[in-house]
């Protein structure tokens, strides 16, 4: 085994003995020692998790911070004692409290208690994690009886009091789940595990799903709640930021181990293991515009594999000889700083990170000034309303205006960002600007030609000219076709080309996206979302569009894939002057990626400007909400215009 | 000897070469070759497989029909006539031709009814008289003597060309309106759910007894149709499965309205609307290849729900011609022996072991193919 | 919520129409009530006057749809298709070949099919849904495992060799019961029936709410019960079965006004004077007139039954009760 381990006595323990929590005293917490998770599946093992270990004292937040499929949520569920059916714990230790509890050697019965007691988790989907014919108070009750064997009145009394710790109000006790939004249901969720008085608390992407306006706010409702309770928080989750604002100590995770381990400044000022760092590099950034984000080659190796070196060295610019012959050590490399790097101690890796963008090549020739290229897409009070149907004979009783008179302009090689959150209506008016779904009022020019008029024909060739990148890799791509034909889909139906050209057309853009050419005859399944997402664009640009819709390109990726796709759009843009409608939730991307920025809400643009204008100057109130709320700036400091 | 080619085995004919023109194009796809292989790893998998394919020889066997030269004088054209006989029947002309008078117990030597015999002593006594082929039938034989052996293999072509044929009748209803209405939505989708919901709304047995009943009047009114027995029972057969066929695709196509609700808000239907491609291309490119997991999953399903149903048909009075040997007509015919003493037992029991082996065979398949083609459901069913 | 049951009930009707119209085409368009004739004379030579005699008789000379010959409203009303097919919308099913009246034989043959059925239905569904609950809690282990197995060999038997079995060891061998027959209020005829009826479904049925329990354990909201620390009981019972209880009802409510029919197989052979028998013997001596009146009454139940369904919906989630 890599992991190396002090003596088992507690106080020398290497992961306890030095980074102490912010108040400073060794307290119980949860450790976890050595843990290893393993699938068997049809002759193989899976190994997702292998050798994790790190603690969480009460009375502080611990992030374990990592990129999908790093093995991070299985981790949580093994604590919890509630992996999925197939996996098993194969090794390990998890101790609670002082004295120490084994919990992997607990029989179930016992476990039950510890299990929404002394431990306790909150998930990732509010929409599907609360039972839907149970009421709020009948879920609460249940952990309540379970665990203080509270019933009756003195229940409901407690779960009032339980309601209004995490912000909701008693008259939410009668309440269904789908009668409460995203954030209430999240909120609904931990004040029942907070019935059972958790020593420690540990939420698995607990804002993954949720708007970033609600994440902000159910962030500073989890940090609150711990301090104010003095219970350990662990916080799973993928966002670098939103770990910067929530831990006190951070652990890295990739390919199933912990590759980085500190206080959160350590890392985020000097981390010291090379995924670490190229996480941080390829996170796009308003001051990163116009430079090339910094990329992860390859991927991540699959959990079958054999390692016999550092699992990172095939991705790393620093790796040598040694990387690839020795497991690394899981080491202390400063004072309370661990990594699992040859070079985390020596100055060494210093030099081998890329650390200054200015090296990369930026993107400057963005040719003549925006006003003076050609106008590709004229949008005018745009409409989409969808009747409401109410009584006996369905009669239209009014109108869901979806998206409600819309105007916008978009010029040749020009990008205009269209920032909102969900069900602010930014799909419906892509879909309304394509004509996939009939407006119901207002205008859309593309390149000069009003489409309302359109119809057969001239729209099909029409089609040619605007495009559309969607959100899901795996939903984006028939999984029955080829890519080969997926990209010759389009060419066939709207470009006069015999099959040869087209096929050579096919091998121009797989390469002009940076795929291998025999990946015209694979299927989807054989290739991962950034690769998938290159296939989406590639059978976007295969009919030549002057207008590309981009709906959320890039937020079903890892920020790493996310990077690439980036660098790739904004290389396509240059080579072909194409003009980009990015719809994103994202403001770094915007920042990064666009040159004008529209803001919706409610179906109406409430704000509209340049980036730099919009981003550091906002005028509408919305918009400033939202850049509030975004994290990466800290929890208090925004406290008091979030609540 | 001169083939003879029943309406039946030409569509059984159109299957096979159907069969084999979908699996000429699909052998080189990947994603239909892999399900397959997975099927065939498993020991339930390979040896289902090895049941089903005996039935189905025997069933192909049965199939290629053909009518004995009569023996005709030297210089006379050629005379046909007679039975119309199977490749089956050739090959079981031993059992086939081993008639008794009545029923006789499996492997037993002596017939189950007492007869006068005259003994050795020259007296007439009422005893169980010898079989003439005392041993000859492992199973024993029926109420007029002939082999519940050579029965059961009959009744296996039956059987399977209810599964099959009802099958073919019913994918392109399930198919066509199933999607369609999924797809389209709209008025189409309302006019597709009042059809199902209509047929639905009457009791299964009632519609097919109703429709039987009328094609049954209509053969008896056009008698001078069919020249032979096996020609009519044929028709009866097919009408049978045609019934079944149209009135249970609603399954199916609910199934497939449902998927195709979901897929049609799939992003990569969008794209292709977003290219401008016709519906019928869509439907056809990316919807259909995309349900066909739930088709098969179904087919297979199906299948040994209609094996069994012949039974219960054919008991109703409203399932084969009664003269077809088929397992519903050979339990109809034994189910009121059990009244006597001894008990008549070995013609149920042939019955129900050979349809059982069957249906439980395709279900043990099923299931091994539904896990390979849908991993989502392993380990649920 | 009241309109949408209002509406439920609105679309009744163009569904029977449909169902009327169908039948109709089949007893009446296909099958002439002159082949009809023939059939029951039987004679091979049936003289013209003779089918002609038969077909007023039974009330069948009429014109399809429009009677040239009559006045007025006439012209539609004293058709074929009013006497025979419109009139079963009052219930009005007219008389049987043997002339006894229909309306009157399917009221007195309801008791001893409801008899069996009811008793069926509710034994069966209590038994399948506990024997389902007990292979889901044993779930991955060799219990489970032999349950699925028990369940796929019990559906791949034929449902005859149930009743079968049953008569010749219950009834000839052990004579724990009567082999058949039926008396109002005797409940030893009834054991049989029921026990032959629950038995024969165990396999489908079994695998069927096992598979919708599976697909409910599988949900998040389970996860997050097990996460508060719940008992596996608890899980399954309150969580699992409370929300498996809406596809569930999905299944079960709309057969219940079928229970009505009977069951074809069973009371033909248990001889229970119910709706089953009188059914197949219709279709045995091919009464047209008893086979149309209860396709129509089967629609009229299923139609009764989704109805049903609608309302027991509200009952067990609150999405559709509050919305």
């Amino acid at each position: 085994m890599s992991v190396s381990h002090g003596r088992p006595k507690e106080r020398e323990h290497p992961l306890g003995g030095t980074a102490r929590s912010a108040k400073g005293a060794l307290m119980g917490g949860l450790v976890v020692e050595n843990l290893r998770i393993e699938i068997p599946v049809a002759g193989r093992t899976l190994v997702p998790v292998d050798g994790v270990s790190f603690r969480v004292e009460t009375n502080e937040c611990v992030a374990l911070l990592g990129e999908s499929g790093c093995g991070k949520s299985m981790t949580a569920l093994a604590l919890m004692r509630l992996l999925p059916e197939g996996a098993r714990i194969a090794k390990g230790s998890v101790k609670l409290g002082t004295p120490a509890e084994e919990l992997f050697t607990l029989p179930e019965a016992a476990m039950g208690k510890v299990r929404g007691g002394r431990l306790a988790m909150i998930f990732q989907e509010p929409q599907t994690s609360l039972n839907p014919v149970m009421t709020v108070a009948g879920q609460i009750a249940e952990a309540l009886a379970a665990h203080l064997g509270l019933r009756g009145a003195a229940a409901q009394a407690e779960a009032v009091r339980l309601l209004e710790a995490v912000g909701l109000t008693r008259g939410h006790l009668t309440a269904y789940p789908f009668q409460l939004s995203g954030g209430q249901r999240q909120r609904a969720l931990i004040a029942m595990m907070l019935a059972g008085e958790p020593e420690v608390l540990i939420a698995d992407e607990p804002t993954t799903a949720l708007d970033v306006t609600v994440q902000a706010q159910i962030l500073e409702l989890l940090r609150g709640l711990q301090r104010q309770r003095g219970m350990g928080l662990l916080l799973i989750t993928h966002d670098l930021d939103v770990a910067s604002d929530m831990a006190d100590r951070v652990a890295v995770m990739y390919a199933g181990q912990i590759v980085e381990w500190a206080s959160r400044d350590q890392i985020y000022t000097t981390p010291r293991h090379p995924y670490t760092q190229r996480l941080f590099a390829v996170l796009p950034r308003l001051e990163r515009r116009g430079q090339r984000l910094d990329s992860l080659p390859g991927r991540v190796p699959p959990p079958d594999s054999v390692f016999t070196g550092c699992r990172f060295a095939p991705r790393c610019a620093a790796a040598f000889s040694r990387c690839h012959e020795e497991i690394p050590a899981f080491h202390e490399a400063a004072p309370g700083h661990f990594a699992r790097c040859h070079l985390a101690a020596s100055p060494a890796w210093q030099a081998a990170s890329p650390d200054s963008q200015v090296a990369n090549p930026i993107f400057t020739s963005r040719g003549s000034p925006l006003a003076a290229r050609a106008t590709i897409l004229e949008v005018r009070n745009l409409a989409v309303h969808f009747p409401i149907r109410r009584g006996l004979f369905r009669r239209a009783v009014g109108s869901f205006k979806a998206v409600d008179g819309v105007s916008l302009s978009l010029h040749a090689g020009e990008t205009l960002a269209l920032v909102g959150e969900s069900g602010c209506g930014k799909s419906t008016l892509a879909r309304a600007i394509l004509r996939l779904i009939e407006p119901t009022g207002g205008s859309v020019a593309v390149a000069g030609e009003a489409l309302a008029g359109l119809s057969g024909e001239a729209l099909r060739r029409k089609r040619a000219e605007m495009q559309i990148v969607f959100q899901d890799p795996y939903a984006s791509l028939n999984p029955r076709m080829r890519i080969g034909d997926i990209l010759e889909e389009g060419m066939a139906a709207l470009l006069p080309l015999a099959a040869a050209p087209r096929r050579a057309r096919v091998k121009a853009l797989l390469d002009q996206v940076g795929l291998p050419l025999d990946a015209a005859s694979r299927y989807p399944h054989e290739f991962s979302g950034g690769q998938r997402q290159r296939v989406a664009i590639a059978r976007a640009l295969a009919v030549r569009p002057k207008l590309l819709i981009l709906d959320e390109p890039t937020s079903a990726l890892d920020v790493s894939v996310q990077a690439q796709i980036l660098d790739l759009l904004a290389e396509l843009q240059v080579a072909h002057g194409l003009a980009y409608l990015f719809i994103t939730h994202n403001l770094p991307v915007v920042g990064y990626l666009a040159q004008r920025v529209a803001v919706m809400r409610a179906g109406r643009i409430v704000e509209e400007g340049p980036v730099e204008q919009i981003l550091t100057a906002p005028r509408h109130e919305y918009t400033r909400l939202l850049l509030d709320s975004a994290p990466g700036g800290g929890i208090t400091a925004r406290h008091k215009r979030c609540m | 000897m001169k083939p003879i080619l029943l309406w039946s085995d030409a569509l059984i004919l159109l299957l096979l070469a159907t069969l084999a023109a979908l699996l000429w194009l699909a052998r080189h796809n990947e994603a239909l070759r892999d399900p397959w292989r997975q099927v065939m790893r498993g020991r339930v998998g390979r040896v289902t497989a090895l049941i089903l394919s005996l039935y189905i020889s025997i069933g192909l066997l049965d199939s290629a029909h053909y009518v004995e030269r009569l023996p005709a004088a030297p210089g006379q054209p050629a005379q046909y006539g007679g039975e119309v006989r199977s490749a089956l029947d050739g090959l079981l002309t031993p059992i086939r031709v081993s008639v008794e008078k009545t029923y006789s117990a499996p492997l037993a030597a002596r017939l189950y009814a007492k007869e006068s015999v005259m003994g050795p002593d020259g007296v007439e006594r009422r005893d169980y008289p010898q079989l003439k082929h005392p041993g000859a039938h492992l199973f024993g034989t029926d109420k007029v003597g002939q082999d519940v052996l050579y029965l059961s293999l009959k009744s296996i072509r039956t059987g399977l060309l209810i599964g099959s044929l009802t099958t073919l009748v019913m994918l392109p209803f399930a198919l066509g309106l199933g999607i369609a209405a999924g797809y389209f939505g709209g008025r189409v989708d309302d006019v597709i759910q009042y059809l199902y919901t209509t047929l639905n709304s009457i009791p299964g047995v009632l519609l097919i007894a109703a429709a039987v009943l009328v094609v049954q009047v209509q053969i008896e009114a056009h008698a001078e149709l069919f020249n032979t027995a096996a020609a009519r029972s044929d028709v009866r057969l097919l009408a049978l499965c045609g019934i079944l066929g149209v009135t249970g695709w609603t399954g199916l196509a609910r199934l497939l309205r449902a998927e195709a609700l979901k897929l049609r808000e799939l992003e990569f239907v969008l794209a292709a609307r977003a290219f401008g491609v016709g519906h019928g291309r869509i439907l056809l490119r990316h919807l259909l290849p995309n349900v066909m997991h739930l088709v098969l999953i179904t087919v297979v399903l199906d299948f040994s729900g209609l094996v069994l149903a012949e039974a219960v048909l054919s008991y109703v009075g409203v399932g084969v011609d009664p003269g077809m040997i088929s397992f519903g007509n050979m339990i109809n015919g034994a189910r009121l022996e059990l009244a006597r003493e001894p008990v008549v037992w070995w013609q149920l029991a042939a019955a129900f072991v050979f349809m059982f082996v069957l249906v439980l065979a395709a279900n043990l398949f099923a299931d091994q193919v539904r896990d390979a083609l849908d991993p989502k459901s392993r380990g649920r069913t | 919520m009241l309109n949408y049951l209002i509406r439920r009930v609105l679309y009744a009707v163009p569904i029977l129409l449909g169902v009327n119209l169908l039948t109709f085409a089949l007893f009446f368009m296909v099958n002439t009530p002159d082949d009809m004739a023939r059939i029951h004379l039987g004679a091979k030579h049936v003289t013209a006057t003779a089918i002609a005699r038969w077909k007023s008789a039974h009330g069948y000379d009429k014109p399809l749809f429009i009677n040239e010959q009559a006045a007025g409203m006439g012209k539609a009303a004293d058709t074929l298709f009013v006497d025979k097919s419109l009139r079963l919308f009052a219930l009005d099913f007219g008389a049987a070949d043997d002339g006894r009246d229909i309306a009157r034989e399917i009221g007195s043959r309801m008791g001893p099919s409801l008899a069996i059925a009811l008793p069926t239905f509710a034994v069966g569904l209590l038994f399948y849904v506990s024997f389902a609950l007990l292979l889901v809690f044993f779930r991955g282990t060799n219990l489970d495992a032999g349950g699925v197995v028990l369940c796929v060999a019990l559906m791949s038997i034929s449902g005859l060799f149930y009743v079968i079995a049953g008569q010749y060891l219950m009834g000839k061998l052990w004579h724990w019961f009567p082999i058949s027959g039926y008396q109002p209020g005797a409940w030893q005829f009834l054991v049989m029936p029921v026990l032959v009826g629950v038995v024969g479904s165990i396999g489908d049925s079994t695998r069927f709410y096992r598979s919708l329990f599976f697909e409910e354990i599988a949900r998040d909201y389970v996860r997050t019960a097990r996460a508060k620390g719940l008992s596996e009981l608890r899980v399954l019972f309150r969580h699992v079965l409370g929300n498996a209880m809406i596809p569930i009802l999905t299944g079960v409510v709309v057969v219940i006004p079928r229970l009505f029919l009977g069951s074809l197989i069973i009371e033909s052979f248990f001889g229970i004077p119910g709706l089953g028998s009188y059914t197949i013997d219709a279709i045995q001596a091919q009464d047209f007139a008893i086979v149309r009146s209860m396709v129509f009454l089967g629609s009229l139940l299923y139609i009764a039954g989704l109805v049903l369904t609608d309302l027991s919906y509200t009952l067990a989630d609150p999405r559709v009760r509050l919305e």
